[in-house]
């Protein structure tokens, strides 16, 4: 598990990038982290990852400090969003760099995969495309069979298909090993469909944590329409996030933690009464606004 | 803490891998420099195959400059780029491991690097006719290995502290010239006034006899005191680390004090960089230094050396040499902010800061000038002199003498000129005196005494060379006896041998008379013909000169008798008959270098001479030269 207490860093006097942030990561899970950019998920990353020190607070990985543990690092992996591969290096040479580091590094594993996806091993790392490059340090990670992998902005670059074949790949990594990964990224929609936990990271801050399916089947918009006339007091009894009416008809974001509100609105009598599912970033952002944040600055 | 355990050898191969070519090309270039050298001084072969500490050291010297700077840039250049950062410090490596394995990781290399350019030499040595002792080659390794792990370690500091490739190379020059230089400055400000030197002296022994002053004012106000007048030239240390090696006056050499500073200095360098290392904020990379308060010291630091210029125009011209000292500072502030980051960085603050600096400097300058720059000595001072006496420096530390010395210093109608390193007070002078023939006797018998006590307890077991000739068992009994029976005295007149070996990290040095001993001097001789025979052989075109005029010949006659009997010539050399006798001479071939031919009986040549210019009367070609045709 990975737990983070009071976390602070700054590059200038007075000016946190992160500040006394706490949160902690369940081992097995696919974490997404997002925000605005300069929200301070890389800063955070890389302060995982011992390349930062942190001003407060500490990092703990089952329990022990992460800086410069070299124990835990060899369990940890991280790609970053600006890659970095040595000028003449070939997809193999980097391998044989990681090999020669990380003990349960699988160099056949990066055979196959080069293979699949019609990488040349031995050519320039240089001569490829930016795709082609985060393939190329996608399969590193991934060979390092690393108990905690680290990816910032991971599908730069990659057209739909690689992303989907690494989704797979990802979703594989963490069944078969118990692979706790945490990805950044500024689109929620890249994350939605892998991640099984959410942070939004705002001003140095985990603003708002939850897991991705109670987010999604917690909470619903819905279009209603009453024979009377009706205001947002109508439905004071429920958990309203966001209310909007146009003409007759009003559109909700209602929270149903307790399960019993679409009993009440049917129990309106409505004309018109539609529920519908909420993509990701609809749900943050009307958490956002429920937590008294205007979307616009947060996202 | 153990240090294997912070070596990831993993890590050092692969760092090393990614530059494998430029690594190589570091580590190769030096060793092919040496092996082009000493061929091409196999083919120049002079005189003298003998190497010192300098010859072997010349091209490591100047490689000192880019190989371990260059190794320290490839091993820790990474962290002046974030993404190479990043990437290095996300590997599971902490910073104790990265620092140590790249410190030990480019020890091992310029290890490597030493030890190739060692057995070059041993190689040469062992199979050719260039002679480099075993031991030089030890010292020539133990020097610049040490002085290699200096400069590398030095590098790794400024790279540790640097932000950007710019800002650790000025940090370099600075860590390199810092505490040099205010030595330096310091004996060059001496130097202005040090050529003139007054030494103190109220005993009569030592008062100059004759002294006049002429018109000279400062000369009569320290006569008042009894300060006399004396050309001394304060010569600066020899000790200086190896980077700095051209400031030393007696070139390159092997300095045990230098490398001991080398040695202490690296491990001060290796504890600061490794605690910066380990406390350096990663992401402040491509910008000079984190701290604005940083930038501005190194700044400061920088002026050192320009507000020493700007002190001498001040010096010599108050106002012009100030407002042109401004100028010259302000421009230089925009310069250095421009270069190291790569903009005008806070220009007025900035400037104030280079001129607060400026100012303090020169005051600096000027109160080291008023307190330090002395230029008067007591005779009391001076620890000793160091006479040369045939090629042997004898030191003459005998208080009488040494006042002898200084009385001499008067106006005399004859009296001749000495120059010997004097030391006063630990300092080093180049001493220009006026001395007394009696005082050059002195000086002579007090030699002839010392080298007598030498005579006594030298051991020819110690040297292995006289000349260029390795001695074998045969001629080192020879020269034992000839010392063991004989007074070593010297003439003008005397060719003298030099016997020598490589000992105490330097030459030692003995100048034999040949004429001491018959059968020596016949043994070098032969050995010298043995040589001379053999290059002449090796040669495609040889010239024969002679100077001697009872030889009664031209040259161009005598190099053309000579190469027609060249066989015979060659014959005469190894002939038994050829001996030392008092009337030598000395004939110059000439073919790639110069050879030095020896002939021990000149009367004896002369009439083998004669003998090949009778075989030439019927020579068309030799009857045209001598009428000049």
């Amino acid at each position: 598990m990975i737990e983070i207490k009071n976390l602070s860093k700054s590059f200038d006097k007075n000016k946190y990038v992160l500040e006394n942030l706490n949160c902690k990561i369940d081992d097995a899970h696919i974490y997404g982290l997002v925000g605005a950019n300069g929200a301070g998920k890389s800063t955070l990353l890389r302060l995982i990852n011992s390349i930062y020190q942190a001003n407060k607070g500490e990092i703990l990985i089952d329990g022990e400090n992460v800086y410069d543990n070299i124990k835990l690092k060899e369990d940890m992996v991280f790609i970053l969003d600006d890659l970095f591969f040595y000028p003449s290096y070939s997809l193999m040479d980097m391998a044989n760099y990681y090999e020669a580091l990380y003990p349960k590094f699988d160099i056949n594993y990066v055979i196959e995969i080069a293979n699949k996806l019609k990488l040349e091993l031995n050519a320039r790392i240089s001569s490829f495309s930016k795709g082609m490059r985060r393939q190329c340090a996608l399969i590193c990670a991934l060979a390092t069979n690393a108990k905690y992998m680290f990816f910032d902005e991971t599908y730069d670059g990659l057209d739909p298909v690689m992303r989907k074949f690494f989704k797979s790949l990802l979703v594989n990594m963490m069944e078969k090993n118990g692979t706790t990964i945490i990805m950044t990224s500024h689109n929620l929609r890249e994350l939605e469909d892998i991640c099984d936990n959410l942070g939004l990271l705002y001003k140095g801050n985990i603003l708002f944590e939850s897991d991705i399916d109670s987010l999604k089947t917690d909470m619903y918009k819905v279009q209603i329409s009453l024979k009377e006339d009706f205001n947002k007091n109508t439905f004071k009894g429920l958990k309203v996030l966001s209310y909007k009416k146009l003409g007759s008809i009003a559109t909700l974001i209602i929270d149903d933690t307790k399960k019993d509100s679409k009993e009440y609105l049917k129990s309106l009598n409505p004309i018109v009464l539609d529920f519908l599912p909420l993509t990701l970033e609809e749900v943050f952002i009307y958490q956002m606004e429920a937590l008294g944040y205007e979307f616009d600055e947060v996202i | 803490m153990n240090l294997m355990k912070l070596f990831n050898f993993n890590y050092f191969k692969e760092n090393i891998k990614k530059s494998k070519g430029l690594v190589l090309f570091l580590m190769l270039i030096v060793p092919l420099f040496n092996i082009i050298s000493l061929a091409l001084s196999l083919i120049n072969i002079g005189s003298d195959s003998l190497f010192n500490f300098s010859d072997i050291s010349i091209i490591t010297y100047l490689a000192m400059y880019i190989v371990p700077i260059a190794l320290a840039f490839i091993l820790f250049g990474f962290v002046f780029k974030k993404k190479s950062v990043d990437f290095v410090l996300s590997m599971p490596l902490n910073r104790s491991t990265i620092f140590f394995t790249n410190i030990l990781g480019g020890i091992i290399l310029i290890f490597i690097f030493a030890l190739l350019n060692s057995l070059i030499f041993g190689l040469f040595n062992i199979a050719s006719v260039l002679v480099i002792p075993f031991k030089l080659i030890f010292d020539y390794f133990l020097y610049w290995f040490v002085a290699y792990i200096f400069m590398f370690l030095l590098t790794s500091l400024a790279i540790s502290i640097a932000g950007n490739f710019m800002s650790s190379i000025v940090l370099i020059l600075i860590i390199i010239c810092l505490f040099p230089f205010l030595n330096i400055s310091n004996i060059l400000l001496d130097n202005q006034n040090s050529l003139n030197t007054y030494i103190k002296c109220n005993d009569k022994d030592c008062i100059p006899d004759n002294y006049k002053c002429f018109e000279n004012e400062e000369c009569q106000e320290k006569l008042k005191n009894n300060e006399y007048l004396i050309s001394l030239t304060r010569l600066p240390e020899n000790n200086y680390v190896a980077p700095l090696t051209f400031l030393n006056d007696d070139g390159l050499r092997f300095n045990l004090i230098s490398l001991e500073k080398m040695l202490a200095l690296s491990c001060v360098y290796l504890v600061l960089s490794y605690v910066i290392f380990l406390k350096r904020k990663m992401e402040n990379n491509e910008m000079s230094f984190k701290y604005a308060w940083l930038h501005y010291l190194v700044k400061c630091i920088t002026l050192l050396p320009v507000c020493f210029i700007t002190y001498i125009f001040i010096k010599d011209d108050a106002v012009t040499g100030l407002v042109l000292s401004v100028v010259g500072i302000v421009f230089y502030s925009i310069i250095y902010d421009l270069i190291t980051r790569k903009e005008i960085y806070k220009f007025f603050q900035s400037t104030f800061v280079s001129l607060c600096a400026f100012g303090l400097l020169i005051g600096f300058y000027s109160l080291n000038t008023t307190l330090f720059n002395k230029n008067s000595l007591d005779v009391s001072d001076i620890d000793y002199f160091v006479y040369n006496y045939h090629g042997h420096d004898i030191k003459v530390d005998d208080k009488e003498l040494i006042n002898s010395l200084i009385k001499g210093n008067g106006e005399y109608k004859t009296y001749t000129r000495l120059s010997m390193d004097m030391y006063a007070n630990n300092k080093r002078y180049e001493a220009y005196l006026k001395t007394s023939f009696e005082n050059i006797e002195l000086l002579d018998a007090l030699s002839e005494e010392e080298l007598a006590k030498k005579m006594q307890q030298f051991d020819i077991k110690h040297f292995d060379y006289v000349e260029d000739i390795k001695l074998d068992k045969k001629l080192k009994k020879l020269i034992q006896e000839t010392f063991n029976n004989g007074e070593l005295k010297y003439s003008e007149d005397d060719v003298l041998l030099k016997a020598y070996d490589y000992k105490n990290h330097e030459y030692q040095e003995l100048y034999i008379p040949s004429n001491l001993n018959k059968e020596l001097d016949n043994y070098v001789l032969r050995l010298r013909s043995l040589e001379a025979i053999k290059q002449i052989k090796n040669a495609k075109e040889v010239h024969f000169y002679v100077y001697d005029e009872n030889l009664e010949t031209e040259n161009y006659v005598f190099d053309y008798v000579i190469n027609k009997n060249i066989i015979s010539f060659m014959d005469y050399l190894q002939n038994e008959n050829n001996k030392v006798t008092d009337d030598t001479l000395k004939i110059w071939a000439y073919a790639r270098n110069e050879i030095n031919i020896p002939i021990g009986n000149k009367n004896d040549f002369m009439e083998e001479y004669k003998k090949y210019r009778s075989k030439l009367e019927n020579d068309e070609e030799f009857q045209n030269l001598i009428k000049g045709v």
